[in-house]
């Protein structure tokens, strides 16, 4: 009982709190000798996170009501439905902030501040109301048993301990890779985790017959199981398969290919038009005939 | 409407010239409406599953090769559980004395387990795929 609900909290609650790390990366400047005081400073003034939390837990508690009316719609594929829509909905408004996020690009490239956090807002939302209906559905399940309720409670808070601790990991190795290593490092990861949530969508779809699967394409269960804690951390952060079909390996390229090409042009474009803006010819004819533009 | 008037601000304007998102978004929605549409109309061989104190009923299905199935599961018991098969690459939550439908396959020939994810220890099953005209547990 107290390893299932420790392996139950990492699976549905690790994905908030990497996608929560991975959203405060593209908020919080990057600025050296950074105290925790600095931090919990900044954070204050994310309204954008509060008003997620908030609306989420609203909506776990409607979603925990009604989801076994839900799941009986649409021929019983009510639940596969509404889920990938959300996956689908965090998929688009990462790959938009992923796009629109170029830390590297000239100086007229558009802040788009109101429309990250307006982003960030839903993806946080969608993410913690789809995990947080789903481990709430296994507390309901088990609060009833008084016997286990010890075990429950002490693998909830190994479990928010563990995840906790990976969020922070990976903001700070993040953090460091965009300052020292390369500055799109953390935007590249919210692409791949996006990418990750569009192959879930897909799994649901193709559960429920709605997406043709075709064959599996391979079975890493021995190499990698997806029921490991790292293989936890992969499915949640890179969208790990171990027995992926071609439909959602064919997605997953395509759906990871075309944000990166589109960023690719609109940094070119915007290249262009912010050296021909500031007369800068010299350098434009340079960029063009390296091959840059 | 929003969207037009982002998309008509630099640098975004050149892209959406290119593109003509609005076209392509319209093209998308129907060629997906149109491989659901196929999918649904598709009739899948059925297999029934129940779920009684805890215990999957039957315990082993047989399933022919290279087939996509209709797998209908029934939680004869007052609490929740989830099927769930990393082999299979399924999950679904079963409520109390409700069905659920999944469809699993095409899969190769191999041993494929399942397992209830709130009681792993007893709710358990296999799924073996063999070849065509091979044994049938319903």
């Amino acid at each position: 009982m107290l390893i299932n609900s420790v392996i139950l909290f990492l699976q549905d609650a690790l994905p908030v709190f990497l996608i929560t790390a991975l959203l405060l990366l593209r908020f919080i400047g990057l600025t050296n000798q950074q105290g925790l005081t600095s931090y919990l400073g900044q954070l204050r003034h994310k309204k954008w996170l509060y008003q997620a939390i908030i609306f989420a837990l609203v909506m776990i508690f409607i979603l925990t009501k009604n989801m076994a009316v839900i799941t009986q719609k649409f021929s019983g594929m009510g639940a596969e439905v509404i889920f990938s829509v959300a996956e689908l909905v965090v998929y688009l408004c990462c790959t938009v902030i992923f796009i629109v996020d170029m830390k590297n690009s000239n100086n007229n490239w558009p802040n788009n501040q109101r429309l990250k956090e307006k982003l960030a807002l839903v993806i946080l939302f969608m993410v913690l109301s789809l995990n947080g209906t789903h481990f709430n559905i296994y507390l309901n399940g088990f609060w009833a048993q008084t016997e286990q309720l010890e075990s429950l409670v002490i693998g909830m808070i190994l479990g928010a301990g563990i995840c906790i601790s990976i969020a922070i990991l990976l903001y700070f190795t993040l953090q460091y890779c965009d300052e020292n290593i390369c500055v799109n490092t953390s935007r590249y990861i919210l692409l791949f985790f996006a990418v990750g949530q569009l192959i879930q969508a897909t799994s649901l779809l193709e559960q429920v017959d709605l997406l043709p699967n075709g064959q599996i394409v391979w079975n890493s269960q021995q190499l990698l199981s997806e029921n490991s804690e790292l293989g936890y951390l992969l499915t949640a952060l890179f969208g790990y398969e171990a027995t992926p079909s071609t439909m959602q390996l064919a997605l997953y390229s395509i759906a990871l290919l075309i944000p990166i090409i589109i960023a690719r042009f609109l940094a070119k474009k915007n290249r262009r038009y912010y050296l021909r803006d500031n007369n800068q010819d010299v350098l434009l004819s340079t960029a063009r005939k390296k091959g840059d533009l | 409407m929003k969207l037009k008037v982002f998309l008509s601000k630099s640098p975004y304007k050149k892209f959406n010239e290119i593109l003509d998102i609005t076209k392509s978004i319209k093209l998308f929605s129907f060629v997906v409406l149109l491989m659901l549409t196929f999918n649904v109309w598709a009739k899948r061989p059925e297999y029934v599953l129940e779920l009684k104190d805890n215990l999957f009923y039957p315990e082993t299905i047989h399933i022919p090769a290279g087939q996509k199935v209709k797998l209908i599961i029934y939680n004869r018991d007052d609490s929740v559980e989830e099927f769930d098969s990393f082999d299979l690459n399924r999950e679904k939550v079963l409520y109390p004395n409700q069905k659920a439908v999944i469809y699993i396959g095409p899969l190769p020939e191999g041993t494929y387990q399942f397992f209830g994810e709130f009681h792993p220890y007893s709710a358990k099953g296999t799924v073996i795929i063999t070849s065509p005209g091979g044994k049938n547990a319903n």
